[in-house]
């Protein structure tokens, strides 16, 4: 890992187009500023984990879409 | 800002995720079927062949007042100009029947039924249920 320091308002450059500045550090907290392209997606690191990891869970196969669409029917919504 | 929800449920076939599904980053084109002919459960799998399938409901089925608003830059993303275009589907954790399943609330997947454009957006409000329960407003 490449390990770098900064002071607020010092910037890193990724790549030609990703620039991550330090806005403000407050005790443990640190505020940062990304510019990126609309094309690059930015997450908090455990919040995407969590969405992946219920992501992974709520895989089903063919046959639970089926039973799952089955009970739907027995209990149709409003 | 555009708020979505209340939209028609369509019928579209491929749907093309950019970023693809977070946990399934590389997969970007899936196949969205319905499953009932009232459009209120989706089969969405991959057309990678490996077999990775979600079931999903429109969020108007379930959650009539979920109403989740995503950013321009989403927007964007998805070609999305007009809210009527937006279908907003809601990841499902099948149970063993339907009281035990759960939908994803905090990460919609957000479809332009018109441009077959998807994204999964996690949304900033953490108060949102990664597993709210389908129950409540199903079984009457």
């Amino acid at each position: 890992m490449l390990v770098l320091s900064r002071r607020t308002g010092e910037s890193i450059v990724i790549g030609n187009d990703i620039t991550i500045t330090v806005l403000e550090v407050r005790g443990d907290v640190i505020r940062l500023g990304i510019d990126a392209p609309r094309s690059v997606v930015v997450h908090r690191q455990e919040v995407y984990e969590q969405i992946a990891e219920a992501n992974r869970e709520a895989t089903v196969s063919a046959e639970q879409a089926s039973t799952f669409a089955a009970h739907l029917g027995k209990n149709p919504t409003a | 800002m555009t708020e979505l929800g209340g939209a028609e449920s369509q019928d579209v076939p491929v749907v093309h995720f950019a970023d693809g599904i977070p946990g399934f980053p590389q997969i970007q084109n899936w196949a969205l079927v319905r499953l009932d002919e009232l459009g209120s459960v989706f089969d969405l799998y991959a057309l990678d062949g490996s077999g990775t399938r979600f079931v999903t409901v429109p969020s108007f089925s379930f959650f009539p007042d979920y109403a989740p608003v995503i950013s321009d830059d989403v927007a964007d993303q998805l070609e999305l100009t007009d809210e009527k275009d937006a279908l907003v589907l809601l990841i499902v954790t099948v149970g063993a029947d339907l009281p035990s399943s759960t939908a994803n609330l905090a990460a919609p997947v957000i479809v332009n039924s018109t441009k077959l454009k998807g994204a999964q957006v996690v949304l900033e409000d953490a108060t949102l249920s990664l597993r709210a329960p389908l129950a409540p407003s199903a079984v009457g």
